[in-house]
């Protein structure tokens, strides 16, 4: 991977809709950035929670039309195109939207896209368990920035960690987490051998996205590899790689998630 | 750098078939004939009980797997592209993935997971990032994949349908379905994945949605029907596929393509293309492969549906060029072109 994270642009407030709140991180992202917004070829969304339960179209469609990022035909035959569509795979979605882009990019030519994430109920507050954040990155494509990353699934029986939205009474829809006891251990097991496989020297710093609290700090006492200084990303799920950046004040950097599955990935970063 | 192909392609239709006059007999049409007359619908597949959509999907996969040279140990990635993950009815699951469900089913014990969803331009806009993946040496070989279990959608309208007008009345069109593909880096001059291209005009992204039906619950979608039909299958759509064939060099005509592939909405709709088509090119257009009238639209899974009963009616065979478009709701278009080999 070869994928850099220009800007980053967060929110947290109190806006009265979900696809208010993602908007106001994306603008914020977007102000920082030196390049028109026409510019992004590649809009991505991969928050877990999705406004007004919308599931068709993509939330990102949704997103770009908001943003007014190259939405006609006339942008498109004018020699702009954007495409945009949401990726769901909980908080190991960004590190998914920086691969998925790195092919792009190196296939089509795209120099630019827009990765957005949220953990907002519909109505603009928190998705329990998690906080009520949304956070976007743009993404340049160039020969710094991400290296390589790692996958591995668990191949144990269950999947340790169910998310649902429950729609059946209009009345009371709603997101629910649910986790198995056994999740956390299994989780620590699968995030420890990614990182023992993950090729080359590992950071000092690291963001590691955790669905349930104590994760990181466990791998941590289990393995002397593991980067002395995590960032905090507490309470934060599909948000937590861009936050983390965010916060983060430079230098190489370890990104690693565990979700459901279990499922662990990690990705080392460097400018 | 390498080039992709299909190795493998498969799909899964429920027994059960719903005849659109039945369908029809519930609502209060006078005419049970109207919806087969509008749309060329005569029947569509629906689940069995436990039949939702990582079902639908895990057994395609299967069925392209049984096809395959290609252990499912042995994929580096599976890519679901579904719309729907009822899980159970009425309940939407997000995690974990739909793609990690499918590879734990048949064993894919080492393969990356990765959920994207673009509505029903999802398999084709999973073929575009495998494509990616396979062409810059990240992946050597991976398995696209959905299943729409989406006739829930159908039995929301059949509550609440009372006119033509209505904007879930589109949604008396769905039918169920899985299906998969394989692809990998082998490809050649005689099979080969030639290119894939897509672009989402955002500004109509509201004419078709899908979200929680307010009186009743579940899942319902509200179409404006005839503005989607006007933009989804108008000159603009006819010319972004033009433009996309000609900066690779191509044209749609029997030269280039024995075959196109429609998203299968309804026939009427494939007729209104093949018609912008031909008054635009005014070439003698590709044989367009139909599934729409036995399957109903299928969503995310109609192009490979419609090929896969293409290939084993052996109106497609080994050799044959075909171009897949994407029109789908946000508004997505896309082409893909493909050369196949022996599916």
């Amino acid at each position: 991977m070869s994928v850099r994270i220009v800007t980053t642009g967060l929110y947290a407030g109190n806006a009265d809709r979900c696809l208010d709140h993602l908007v106001i991180a994306a603008e914020r992202c977007l102000e920082k950035a030196d390049i028109a917004r026409e510019e992004v070829e590649l809009l991505l969304f991969v928050g877990n929670t999705r406004p007004d339960f919308i599931q068709e179209p993509s939330v990102a469609a949704l997103l770009q039309k908001r943003l007014g990022i190259n939405p006609r035909f006339a942008d498109h035959f004018g020699g702009r195109s954007t495409l945009s569509f949401d990726l769901s795979n909980g908080n190991c979605g960004f590190l998914v939207a920086c691969q998925c882009f790195d092919a792009l990019a190196r296939v089509h030519g795209l120099r630019h896209a827009l990765v957005v994430a949220s953990d907002v109920h519909h109505a603009g507050g928190p998705a329990e368990p998690f906080a009520p954040m949304s956070a976007a990155a743009l993404l340049c494509a160039g020969s710094s920035g991400f290296r390589s990353s790692t996958f591995q699934r668990s191949t144990c029986q269950g999947p340790g960690m169910l998310s649902v939205v429950d729609l059946r009474n209009p009345f009371t829809a709603c997101y629910r987490f649910e986790f198995e006891p056994w999740f956390a251990d299994r989780a620590v097991e699968l995030l420890s051998a990614t990182l023992r496989e993950h090729a080359g020297p590992l950071p000092e710093r690291w963001i590691c996205a955790e669905p349930v609290a104590g994760i990181a700090a466990r791998v941590a006492e289990a393995l002397a590899s593991v980067p002395r200084i995590r960032i905090s990303t507490e309470g934060l799920h599909t948000t937590a790689h861009i936050v983390g950046f965010a916060r983060h004040e430079g230098g190489p950097l370890l990104f690693a998630a565990c979700g459901a599955g279990p499922t662990a990935m990690v990705a080392t970063y460097e400018e | 750098m390498p080039e992709p192909r299909f190795e493998s392609l498969g799909a899964y239709l429920p027994e059960r078939r719903l005849r659109s006059d039945e369908l029809m007999e519930s609502l209060p049409f006078r005419n049970p004939a109207l919806l087969r007359g509008i749309t060329g619908i005569v029947e569509r597949r629906i689940r069995a009980p436990g039949e939702d959509s990582v079902v639908l999907a895990t057994r395609a996969a299967e069925v392209c797997l049984a096809r395959s040279s290609y252990a499912a140990e042995e994929l580096d990635v599976v890519v679901s592209g579904s719309i729907t993950h009822f899980h159970p009815e009425g309940v939407v699951r997000i995690e974990p993935p739909a793609s990690h469900s499918v590879a734990q089913a048949i064993g894919a014990e080492r393969a990356q997971c990765i959920d994207l969803s673009n509505a029903c331009a999802g398999m084709l806009t999973a073929a575009l990032v495998l494509d990616g993946l396979i062409r810059t040496g990240a992946v050597r070989r991976g398995l696209v994949v959905s299943g729409e279990c989406i006739t829930p959608i159908a039995e929301s309208a059949m509550r609440d349908v009372r006119s033509l007008l209505d904007p879930q009345f589109a949604s008396l069109t769905l039918g169920d379905a899985g299906a998969a593909f394989v692809l990998d880096d082998r490809g050649r001059p005689e099979e080969r994945v030639d290119f894939v291209e897509m672009v989402t005009l955002a500004e109509h992204a509201e004419l078709c949605i899908g979200t929680l039906n307010r009186d009743h619950g579940g899942v319902s979608m509200y179409s404006q029907a005839g503005e989607l039909s006007r933009v989804g299958s108008g000159s603009d759509f006819a010319r972004t596929v033009l433009e996309a064939l000609a900066r690779q060099g191509r044209r749609l005509d029997r030269k280039d393509y024995e075959h196109v592939v429609f998203h299968q909405v309804t026939l009427v709709n494939i007729q209104k293309h093949l018609r912008h088509f031909q008054e635009r090119c005014g070439l003698e257009l590709p044989n367009a492969l139909i599934c729409v009238d036995e399957c109903g639209n299928t969503a995310s899974t109609s192009h490979f549906v419609a090929l896969e009963r293409a290939l084993r009616s052996e109106e497609v065979v080994a050799g044959d060029r075909v171009l897949l478009l994407a029109q789908a709701s946000g508004i997505n278009l896309g082409v893909l072109s493909a050369r196949l080999g022996a599916l």
